[in-house]
């Protein structure tokens, strides 16, 4: 379906995004996993056709990206893209209208995008009375207005409520489910976790892993991780942390100001050095957990650096 | 293409209607300034206008059409005779506009020929040259009827010069009534058009603006994700800016027109002045959008520029003299009230206007082709 290969795009001195490939297949959910600032706006931008890469190549079902070609795509972007002062019914009558849907066609596709993201009863209301899930989910509606066969999903939850998080959740769930390829970016793991069936993890413009969850994980090998809840000064807590980090077999250490995860070889072997060091530090350890291997852990493992950093 | 166009100069107006501000600058503002102001000087406007009368042809006849004048006059116009060339009669600053009578003109009366009178004038003074031409046109019919006279009196071998006389001595059509030249031209007529260009810079501004408004807020690059290209974007936001710009400054003049009797001349000519001027203004927001750093620097350079032009042009002080006077000429403003004030108090016609029109639409295309190129460079890759 998609075909993205050796992608690159630099702002000035900055690459942005440095020889990044991947490929998504019909009816498969690709995660871009990665912190703010990795890349994923902009690769998605030149996905989309809105940037232009420096080299490289976006293939969609095996032919380059054409202007005549980009209604193959429905972009949701992170901002909410919508005019404020119109109804989402106005909203979706203008890009429908300008993804050359007319008519009768129009109506129907409009009355079932709004049921899709649970909006058919506020159709008529301006956007800027909407609730920032609503605004949200009016704006997954444009995206999947005209049909598309590649979905576009950047960071789609940001700043929205538990429940109307929850609830775009489900719809993408759905979407992938339908036959539907759809690339979803985010920098929560849980979501990559739960919907992507396989995710690219990207970092300072680079793909540096790609995979399935399982084959993710491997990445880890015997590696878990420790996290450690501890009273005491920021200080005292980041001096432990650099002698965590020199400790044998620690692959990477993340957090601040009261918890501590710890990626290490063996973890459970490092909790009575680990905790010797915090007392020596003058430090509390009130709290030690060893964690079930997630993303969030293979992020830390190969940056050495945690998803929200 | 035409289609997105339309469609995205559609949406552009969709918004507009619903922006009350809009609403308020592009009408109720225009009208109600040029209401208060009309009335403020509808018993005290005053014409101060100075035309020479040149005789070069020095016979009875032109003494007598120049004698008649200068003891004609009214508020605010006044008629004195030149000695000096007519062009240095104007470079001298003492008159607005010179009528000359040209030599051979009694000959030509005399034997039947038509007469061809000559206005001097600077057009960065329209009014007083309009006044001029009126004056000019009213002798031109005396001299006509004097005309006709002699060829009758010759043909019936009877004496036509009483006939001659009182046909060249006779009162040209000119009347002055207060705030009014030739009982067409009101004070509204020229404020109104005035102060709506001066408000159709922020109301065309803030469209042009538009365009990087909808990058910042993501709805642009959501129109580019469509199959649109960047030319129909720009093309679209460039159409629903000239229809606002045009709609409401027609609907200032229908209202002031039809609603306050405030005469602004022959619709063809009004309405082509109003298309000219609204492509002159659309242009010029376009190149300071294009050229402009950011979105809020882009508002305030429309803000001063609005008003430099709006000074400089005329808009509040129409009668000023001196460097405001010579300004006028390289502003829109000041060329679309020229163009107004022809259409209004001298009755001239859509071809008298042309120029005005013509270099209006030029200023409105150039600016505009610069500024759409520095937009898609800026916004749009």
């Amino acid at each position: 379906m998609l075909q993205v290969t050796d992608l690159v795009r630099r702002f000035g001195d900055h690459t942005a995004v440095d020889r990044v490939s991947f490929q998504i297949q019909p009816g498969e959910t690709y995660g871009l996993l990665g912190p703010n600032g990795a890349g994923k706006t902009t690769t998605i931008s030149m996905i989309a056709g809105l940037l232009t890469p420096d080299s490289g190549e976006v293939e969609l079902l095996g032919e380059p990206l054409t202007s005549g070609r980009k209604s193959l795509i429905g972009l949701v972007p992170q901002d909410i893209a919508l005019y404020p002062d119109l109804s989402a019914l106005e909203n979706l009558q203008f890009f429908g209208k300008l993804q050359n849907l007319h008519g009768e066609h129009l109506k129907q596709r409009i009355a079932h995008v709004l049921d899709v993201v649970g909006l058919t009863d506020r159709a008529k209301d301006r956007i800027d009375t909407y609730s920032g899930g609503m605004k949200r989910r009016a704006n997954i509606a444009v995206g999947l207005l005209h049909e598309p066969q590649l979905l576009i999903l950047d960071e789609p939850t940001v700043g929205v409520d538990p429940q109307s998080r929850n609830s775009i959740l489900e719809a993408v769930d759905v979407l992938g489910g339908s036959g539907m390829a759809v690339l979803y970016t985010t920098h929560y793991m849980e979501e990559a976790e739960r919907l992507c069936d396989r995710v690219g993890i990207i970092d300072s413009g680079r793909l540096i892993a790609e995979g399935t969850r399982d084959e993710l994980m491997q990445r880890l090998g015997e590696n878990s991780t420790v996290t450690f809840r501890v009273n005491g000064g920021a200080e005292q807590t980041h001096a432990w942390r650099v002698e965590l980090a020199g400790m044998p077999g620690v692959s990477g250490v993340q957090g601040e100001d009261g918890q501590v995860a710890v990626v290490a070889a063996n973890g459970p072997s490092l909790i009575a050095p680990a905790v010797q060091a915090a007392q020596s530090h003058g430090l509390d350890v009130v709290g030690v957990e060893v964690a079930e291997p997630d993303l969030e852990a293979v992020f830390l493992h190969l940056t050495g650096k945690a998803l929200r950093d | 293409m035409w289609r997105h166009v339309w469609l995205i100069a559609a949406n552009g107006l969709r918004r507009s209607l619903r922006d009350r501000s809009i609403l308020i600058q592009a009408i109720v503002a225009p009208i109600l300034i040029a209401v208060v102001v009309g009335a403020a000087f509808g018993s005290g406007f005053s014409l101060n206008v100075t035309v020479g009368i040149k005789d070069a042809d020095g016979s009875d006849i032109s003494e007598q059409i120049a004698q008649g004048l200068t003891g004609a006059g009214g508020d605010g116009i006044a008629f004195s005779s030149v000695d000096a060339d007519a062009d240095a009669a104007l470079d001298s600053g003492a008159y607005d506009a010179v009528i000359v009578l040209p030599a051979g003109l009694s000959d030509a009366v005399l034997s039947g020929e038509p007469a061809q009178l000559d206005v001097v004038g600077e057009a960065k003074d329209p009014l007083a040259q309009s006044v001029a031409e009126s004056v000019a046109a009213g002798i031109a019919a005396n001299l006509q009827t004097a005309r006709v006279t002699a060829v009758a009196a010759t043909s019936a071998g009877v004496d036509a010069g009483p006939a001659i006389q009182r046909a060249v001595t006779a009162t040209p059509p000119l009347t002055v009534e207060q705030g009014e030249v030739t009982g067409t031209f009101s004070v509204m007529a020229y404020f109104a058009p005035g102060v709506a260009m001066l408000f159709l810079f922020f109301i065309i501004g803030n469209g042009a603006r538009s365009i990087i408004e909808e990058r910042r807020e993501g709805t642009l690059p959501r129109i580019l994700a469509a199959p649109v290209s960047p030319a129909s974007v720009l093309l679209g936001k460039t159409v629903g800016v000239l229809i606002v710009g045009i709609v409401s400054m027609t609907l200032v003049w229908l209202i002031t027109w039809l609603g306050f009797g405030a005469y602004w001349g022959d619709p063809i000519g009004v309405f082509l002045v109003i298309v000219a001027a609204v492509v002159a203004i659309a242009g010029i927001s376009l190149l300071i959008t294009g050229l402009a750093r950011t979105e809020n620097q882009a508002d305030a350079l429309t803000t001063i520029i609005a008003l430099l032009f709006a000074v400089a042009g005329g808009t509040f002080f129409y009668g000023a003299s001196g460097v405001l006077s010579d300004l006028r000429l390289f502003t829109p403003n000041g060329q679309a009230l020229a163009a107004f004030v022809n259409l209004a108090a001298a009755q001239a016609d859509v071809v008298e206007v042309l120029p005005q029109i013509l270099l209006l639409t030029g200023i409105g295309v150039g600016c505009a082709a610069v500024g759409l190129v520095a937009l898609r460079n800026k916004v749009l890759t």
